[in-house]
Parts: C-alpha cells; structure tokens; sequence
C-alpha cells in the first residue's frame, strides 16, 4: 500500500524556483539562530541543569505552523526498497524532544536512524545520528528521540540500512512554541510554601549570625547583641525581598518574551474581496512588520502554487474551494473569487518558505452577491449548462474554469487548478453495509471512503477512497496538482484544519527545500568516507503521472470531535469533491 | 614493667588527646561533599561543550545533587542530634532556630541543600514551559545557584565555627580544612566568570573587575579567619588543583556531540581552560596581611557595629593595600601568561590551549588571539576604576573576615 503511495508522491516546479541572494537574506528566526550559533557565546558554557521533560496534562495547542492544530508530522515515504511510513511528534516548546516513529516495510533491515538537521546548519553541522530502536513487541516498527534546539525549519533524515542498500528518507518537520503552560496548583502551593520556609529561614538565620553565631558557648550574649540580630534580620528580611521581587519581575519578562516572541503565533492576515476589471478579487495581505518579521520569509511554490487557499463558508461548512492565489509582492497574494454563495467565510492558506518552514495563514472575509462574470461564463458541470444561480444553489456541483480567456479583459484570470464544491451532501457519507461510507459526485460518479481502522484520536491511521463510475466500476483517478488526490480535515470548531496528500501531512515543497540545500551541500563540501550522501536520498518524485484506483491520506487526528472531510479526485478530466463526517473519540 | 593498671591511664590520655586534636567527621563529610558541587558543575560545563545532550540523571548533575545532599543530610543529622541527644556542650556550641538546636553553619547548609531541592521540580516546570535550557541563567537556576552558595558558605561557617573554637593540633586541621573549603568556594565563584575568563580576554578591564570582585574578598577573608599560616596561598592553590585535576582527568574519557550544529569533531571531553594563576596574587595578599604593621591593624576583638570608631580608617587602609597588591600581581602575571597560553607551547594536554573549546564553536584563529570586539582596553584611567572595586572588594572581604573570626557556634 505504501508502495502504492509512494508512487504517487510529486515534487512541483517550486524544485527548480529560482533563489536569490537577496531573498537568502531576509530575516527569518533561522537566521538569527545560526547566527547566535556561528558566533562563539560562551553563555552556553556556563552550568545548566537540565531535567527532562515530563509533560503532564495535555494542552491543547494554540496553533501549528503548518495546519491548524494538527502538529504531528506523518510521511509515507521509501527508504530505497522499502516503503516506510514516519510519525513525528514535535515538542510543544523549542527546545525540546520530538518523538518519532518508524514503519518499515519489507525484509533485512539492519538499523534505523534518524537525524534532525537544522536548515541553517545543513548536515555538515549535525551530530552523529540517533539510531531508533525497535518497539518492544513489533517486528518493523522502530522509535526514537530527536532534540530540537532551535525555533525553524528542520529536515529529519530517516536512514534506513538494509541489506539489499536501503536509503534515506527526508521529512520536513517545524519546530515551534505552540503552548503556553500555567503551573499546576498543587505544585504552585508546594514551591510557595517551600518559598516562604527559604525565606523566613534566611532572615532568621541571619539575625542569629549577627548575635547567637558570636556568643562563646555557654556564654551570654554580647551587649547590642539582639540589636544587631534585628538589624541583621531587617536587612536580611529587605534584600531577600527585594530579590524575590526582582526574581518574580525576571519571570514576568520572561513569559512575556515566550508569549510575544517565542510561542508562534499564526501571522495576522487581512483578507478583502474587491470588484476590479469584471472579476471578484480575494485579497490577502499578511502583516510581516514588527516581530512578525521573525515568521516570514520568501514563499516558494508548492506543486507549482505559491498558496493553496480554502475558503469554507461558515457555520455551516457547506461550501468548500480550493483556489491558488498568486504573489503580488511579498506579502500579499490574490486570487479570483470563483461563483461561491454569499456568506461568510474562513479563509486558510498553506504557504512554504524557501527555508522549508511551512505555515498555515487564517483570516475571515465577507462575500457578497458575487459580481465576477466568471460565474456566468464557465461551465459547472460536465452535464450541460450552468444549473443554478450563484448564491442561490442547493445542488452540489463542482467547477473549474476552463473559459478561453484570451479576449476578456479581466484583471486577473482564475487559476486552471482552482475548483469548488456547494452544498452538503446527502448523507455526507454515512457508512453503508459492509462499513464502506458513499458519498454522490458530480456526473453520477461516487466517491468511497473505504473501511479503515478504528478512528481514534493521535492514533496515526490510512483514509482510503476510491471512485466508482456511473455504471458500478472502478475509475481511474488522474493527477490533480500533482497528487492523486488532496483533502481537507476540519473540526466542526474550526480549531483543527490540516491540508493532506497522499503522501502525508508535509509539505513537498519544503521536503525538496530541504533537497536542494543538502545537494548544495553536498557539492560545496563533499563528504569524505561517508556512507551517506545526497546520491542515495530518496528523491521526491515528480508529478504524479499515470492513473490509479484508490487514494490513500495517512493521518492522525489530533484531537477528539467531529471531523469533516473533504476529499479532491480528479476523474475524467475534471476535479470532484467529496465530503464525509467522522466522530473521533 | 608496667602493669596494666598503669597502662590503661596512660592510653585513655592518648586518646583523649587524639580525640581533642581529631577534626570532627561531620567537618570532613560536609567539606568532600561541598566540593562536588565545583566539580560537577565543571564536569557538567564538559558535557554540554562535548555531548550537548543530557538528562537530569547523567553523572555530573547526580554530583552536584549529591553536593546539596550529602552536606545537607549530614548536617540535619547534626541538628536533629544535637535537639533531642545533643550533650550540654553541644547546645550550647549550637544556634537555636525555631526550637531546634544546631550550629549556624549546619543551619546555612539544611538552607541551601532545601534550596536546591526545590528547585528541581521548579526547573522541571520551567523546561516545560519555556524549553530546555532556553536560558542558562533563569529564575530555577538561580535559586539552585543560590542554593550551592549556601551550602558551600554553611559548610565553611561550620568549620570555621570548630576552628574558632578549638585550639591546637585540632585547630590547626580545622584551619586546613576551612582553607581548603574556601578553595573549593573560589572554584565556585571561577565558574560564575568563564564568560569573562578566557585567556583571550586578559587584556581586557573586564576580565581584571570581575576576577577582583569573585576572588579577592574571598582571598582576603580567609586570609584573615584561617589559623594557617599562607591561608590565602594554600585556598588558591586548591582552586588552581581542582581546575587543572579537571583539565588532566576529563580529556581521558571519549565522547563525541549529540546536538546541532558540530563545528569541530570533537572526540573526547573537553576541559575548561586553563585557570589564572591565583596562587601568586594570594601569596602577595597573604604576606600583605602578614607583614602589615601592628600600628595599622584594627583590633579584630572589636565589634562589627561600631561605625564612629576612631580606628576605622585603618581597615580603608589595609584594603586600599590589598586591592592594589592584588590588582597589580594579577596584571603583571596574567598579562604575560594569556600570551603563553594562546601560544603554540600551550598546545597540549596540560594547558588545553585548544581542546577546552566545545563542539559548538567555530574553528578560527581567532581562538588564539586577544578579542578586540567587545573588551573594554585597558588604560591608566580605566585601571583607577579597576582599583576603586578592588578597595571595596577587599573590604568587604576584611569585613566578612572580621566576622568569622568571632563566629563561635
């Protein structure tokens, strides 16, 4: 199955985008973390006394980078023969220990490593790698820990030794803060109560040793000899006072440095949609000013988009598009609004930086009675002409604007790839016998999401789908942007939203970021008797090419709730959406 | 012949004198387990600079635990003792906390060994929410440095507490042990200035103000309190012993890095630098104090609060001496030495000219060369500031050494 997925992975023209000086020196935290560690500080010498963590109550985290609440890395992937699938869990705060699990497929492996390198260091500057150990109890399934000691872009490289060759696997993982922990109360009391035994202890103790400590054994004390304990207790009493004051204000400086500086937020975004030149226009504008500035850098194209942008109407989530704005300088990027019903709208958009750091941008935007004549001239269906008014449909369709738009003179024409759904529908892919879930598609077709494991939440899991025809057999699916298929899980909140390939959870994008930037290395540093090389990675491939009868999205739903999914195939020419509802316990 | 009813006095009196001259166990264990704290922590600056990646239970954190704990459990023995069996002699040798009976320095030490334990699961807390080690210097770690401060200052208060008390053989071991304590307090201090001690940074004022504020109160002090007759010397040759143990032993153990980014291959443990050389200016302190004139010395009977005294001026005095003798030889030596150890002569295992630099720092000459970027020269008007902190250093350690010569319990 693995196999199977494997083959379907794509890498975009992004692999071959060009990359400029200029746009190596924009700042990023990346940067500025390679330069704390270029430059010798001997802060760094000084005693730590680490304890490792030992995370208590699971906190929800307030964002991911890339996704929505939905941290967890997961790549189907092959490590030369053999297919292996690598779950990895970052650390809520940087640093910190991520965890990481692997599935190898297929026989005579030897061992299993894996290595975090960080995008400003590169592999020359990575220590030894870790080697996995087998889980207790499995044949296949191996773990180990990784240390992420900087906020950034970091590619793990899964090294799988074999006896017919193996090879190497790259997975794109973001560490970033993304919780903020308060002190559980019980333990809050028990260090206040230890801090008020220190304290009054101190200043008794330092009464005493102006006045008791200087008193001959068996003596009387010396004359004046309880003033000074008072004076020596007084003073006592007003330093220790002033440095737990000052030791609370540190603290407050530095939660307040973690909450303004550390704990990735996602970047504000404004989004407005404009009648220019007979089209509608969605307009993102990402504010990147101030310590904003720390999150964003140069964007590159992912399966040949700079963005990949989901409008869904909201509350009722009944209307879904995936559109593909393009870059109208850094920071704002804009596309054409496609024929979607009024209401409002969340607006979630995927980009990749050039570091490999991957994000999700959120916003919300109001549309109107649309006013783009698109709506007007594309065609929605492949049944004949358009069925329904914008605005006013109930019935699901799906469409893609394929309009000769050559002689229009529009400010800007959709993207060919961009597509959308309206309407719930019926059912939304409620199980049928047999544990199968159906849900009707456009032109007669059915999409079916197969049966799968049991559904649970941070349990890594395979979707399955296939497409039946009109007639009962199995379609074909063709490459859509790339891939065999795309899907999108949201929670009913709102608080989950992860963008999925058949691949997994990564971004290409930033897996053959990742790519370039060991070739370079590779090339400006040739590795002298190593065993492992650029030569032996495995390569992403290009697009998907060909056809298959299944898709399959590897995921682990991160909390639990009431998920839906939509599922994007590409069948007979035109792109398809499906959606489906799924309680996660 | 003698009978042995003649016998039995006369060996009962030779115990009884080697019991009165015996430095008690108590003293021992507290000074030994103090000294894992210094050297732990050295230990641990090691393994940051080879491995980078640790757990609370390597080798070196159970040391510098085993430091607050091992002085910290035999001290509440002592204070739990002396409260409910102590004999008369022992109350009355003891200070009495909340009902409870035992020497000040055992109390400074039961302070700092609880400080230090609770900063553990406080530092637990804080790696997880702000991250390993985000900050070496963090309100955790403070309070367990506060916490090795007191531990290491009971250790020496009980000790100095024996000697005050004791006279003799015994006082004289007490006196040894108290030095050697203070020693092991100056390796303390020297781990809170590695930032600003590394020879590249000899020629800078910064280096000569912090050196003069961690070691010469302390220097001063001992030199004042300790019975022995070179305190000062002998305090800083135990802090020069235990860095270059340090140097000599830790290089012997293979390690390799963990962590990210490895700018040199590292292979085995990396020592700290080498340290200044102490001992010359602290022979100067020592025969400073010894051979001051008798008619400029305060009379050390006197009390500690006794601002309108009219020989007040004489402590100024000895401290202005102190702070320019010590100044002044720790200039003319470490001056010449930081060139001797950048050098190519410094090259080895016994000075670690470049095997003390950890994995994480980029290869360069400039590891052997004075840093410009960042040192503040030195210059004669800079070098009066130098001296202002050194008179103020040294009295404060005069004070201090006022003070523990009349400790008694």
């Amino acid at each position: 199955m693995m196999a199977d997925e494997e083959a379907q992975s794509s890498q975009g023209p992004g692999r071959n985008a060009p990359r400029s000086e200029a746009s190596r020196g924009a700042t990023r935290p990346e940067q500025s973390c390679r330069r704390a560690a270029g430059s010798f500080s001997v802060t760094r010498l000084l005693l730590r006394f680490r304890v490792l963590c030992s995370v208590g109550a699971f906190l929800f985290p307030l964002g991911a980078a890339a996704h929505i609440g939905s941290p967890n890395v997961i790549l189907d992937g092959r490590c030369g023969a053999h297919p292996v699938r690598v779950v990895i869990r970052p650390p809520p705060v940087i640093p910190g220990i991520a965890e990481i699990n692997i599935k190898v497929e297929g026989a005579g492996v030897r061992r299993v490593t894996a290595l975090p390198v960080f995008w400003a260091a590169g592999k020359k500057g990575a220590p030894p790698p870790d080697v996995a150990q087998l889980v207790p109890g499995e044949t296949n399934r191996y773990s180990a820990e990784l240390w992420l000691m900087a906020p950034g872009a970091y590619s793990v490289l899964v090294n799988v030794e074999a006896d017919d060759g193996g090879g190497e696997l790259i997975v794109p993982v973001n560490a970033v803060a993304t919780v903020r922990r308060d002190m559980p109360p019980v333990m809050g009391v028990v260090l206040s109560a230890m801090a008020t035994l220190l304290f009054v202890l101190a200043v008794r103790l330092t009464g005493a040793a102006f006045s008791d400590a200087l008193t001959e054994p068996g003596g009387a004390p010396a004359q004046g000899a309880r003033l000074a304990a008072w004076m020596g207790s007084g003073i006592a009493f007003v330093v220790i006072a002033g440095g737990v004051t000052g030791g609370k204000l540190w603290w407050d400086r530095v939660d307040r440095d973690y909450r303004n500086n550390r704990l990735y937020q996602p970047l504000p975004v404004t989004a407005d949609i404009r009648n220019e030149r007979e089209v509608d226009v969605l307009r993102l504008r990402v504010d990147n000013t101030g310590r904003n500035a720390r999150f964003w850098s140069p964007v590159i194209p992912d399966h040949g988009k700079m963005m990949h942008l989901f409008l869904l109407r909201e509350p009722e989530q009944d209307v879904f598009a995936h559109l593909h704005p393009v870059q109208r300088n850094g920071t704002t990027f804009e596309c054409v609004v496609p024929p979607v019903p009024p209401g409002r709208y969340a607006v979630i958009a995927d980009v990749t930086h050039e570091s490999g750091f991957a994000q999700t941008l959120t916003a919300n935007v109001e549309v109107k009675q649309t006013g783009s004549r698109i709506a007007y001239s594309l065609p929605r269906t492949n049944t004949g002409a358009a069925t329904t008014a914008p605005g006013t449909a109930s019935d699901p369709f799906c469409s893609t604007p394929v309009a000769n738009v050559a002689n229009v003179n529009w400010y800007q024409t959709p993207d060919p790839d961009d597509s959308w759904h309206v309407g719930n529908r019926a059912g939304l892919g409620q199980p049928a016998a047999g544990g199968e879930r159906r849900c009707p598609l456009d032109g007669g077709f059915t999409l079916v999401w197969e049966d799968s494991a049991p559904l649970v939440a941070t349990r890594e899991v395979s979707l399955r789908f296939r497409v039946l025809a009109p007639d009962g057999s199995p379609a074909k699916l063709e490459p859509y942007i790339g891939m065999f298929g795309h899907a999108a899980v949201r929670r009913a909140d709102g608080k989950v939203f992860a963008h999925l390939h058949p691949v997994g959870t990564v971004s290409m994008a930033a897996q053959q970021a990742f790519e370039r930037r060991d070739q370079r290395d590779a090339l400006a540093r040739p590795p002298a008797g190593s065993s492992t090389n650029s030569a032996t990675l495995s390569m992403a491939k290009p697009h998907a090419q060909g056809s298959v009868e299944s898709v399959t999205f590897p995921y682990e739903f991160p909390q639990p709730g009431r998920y839906r999914i939509w599922v994007q195939v590409k069948v007979s020419g035109r792109p398809l959406t499906g959606l489906f509802e799924a309680e996660i316990p | 012949m003698q009978t042995p009813s003649a016998i039995l006095p006369a060996e009962a009196a030779a115990q009884r004198r080697a019991a009165a001259s015996a430095v008690p166990w108590h003293c021992v264990i507290v000074v030994l387990g103090a000294a894992c704290i210094p050297i732990g922590v050295l230990w641990d600056i090691s393994w940051h600079s080879t491995v980078g990646r640790d757990t609370f239970w390597t080798a070196a954190h159970i040391m510098i635990q085993l430091g607050g704990i091992v002085p910290g459990l035999a001290c509440g023995w002592l204070a739990f003792k002396t409260t409910f069996f102590g004999t008369a002699e022992e109350r009355a040798s003891s200070v009495r906390i909340f009902g409870a009976h035992a020497p000040l320095g055992a109390w400074a030490t039961i302070w700092g060994a609880l400080a230090m334990v609770t900063s553990a699961p406080f530092d637990d807390w804080w790696h997880n929410a702000y991250g390993l080690d985000v900050q070496i210097i963090s309100p955790p770690h403070s309070l367990l440095a506060v916490g090795m401060f007191g531990v290491a200052l009971g250790c020496l208060l009980l000790v100095l507490a024996w000697q005050n008390r004791s006279e003799g053989a015994q006082r004289a071991r007490l006196a040894l042990l108290f030095t050697l304590m203070t020693g092991v307090m100056i390796s303390m201090n020297a781990v809170f200035i590695t930032e600003e001690s590394f020879p590249n940074q000899h020629r800078g004022l910064v280096f000569y103000i912090a050196a003069t504020l961690q070691f010469l109160p302390l220097v001063v002090l001992v030199s004042r309190a300790s019975s022995l007759r070179w305190p000062a010397t002998v305090a800083a040759l135990t802090y020069m012993g235990i860095l270059c143990g340090m140097i000599w032993v830790l290089p012997l153990f293979a390690a390799t890095p963990k962590l990210a980014p490895v700018y040199r291959q590292v292979t085995h443990m990396v020592p700290p630098a080498f340290p200044i050389l102490l001992v010359i200016p602290a022979l100067a302190i020592d025969l400073v104090m010894r051979f001051w004139p008798a008619s400029l010395r305060r009379d050390l009977g006197s009390s500690l609060l006794r601002p309108f005294a009219t020989d007040w001026w004489k402590e100024w005095v000895l401290a202005a001496a102190l702070g320019a003798v010590f100044l002044g030889v720790l200039l003319a030596v470490q001056w010449p030495f930081a060139a001797f150890l950048m050098s190519d002569a410094a090259d080895n295992w016994f000075f670690a000219r470049d095997g003390k630099w950890p994995y994480f720092v980029p290869q360069g000459s400039w590891t052997n060369e004075f840093w410009k970027r960042g040192t503040v020269p030195v210059t004669p008007a800079r070098l009066l500031l130098a001296f202002g902190v050194a008179v103020l250093a040294a009295r404060w350690g005069l004070w201090l050494g006022h003070w523990m010569v009349r400790v008694r319990r």
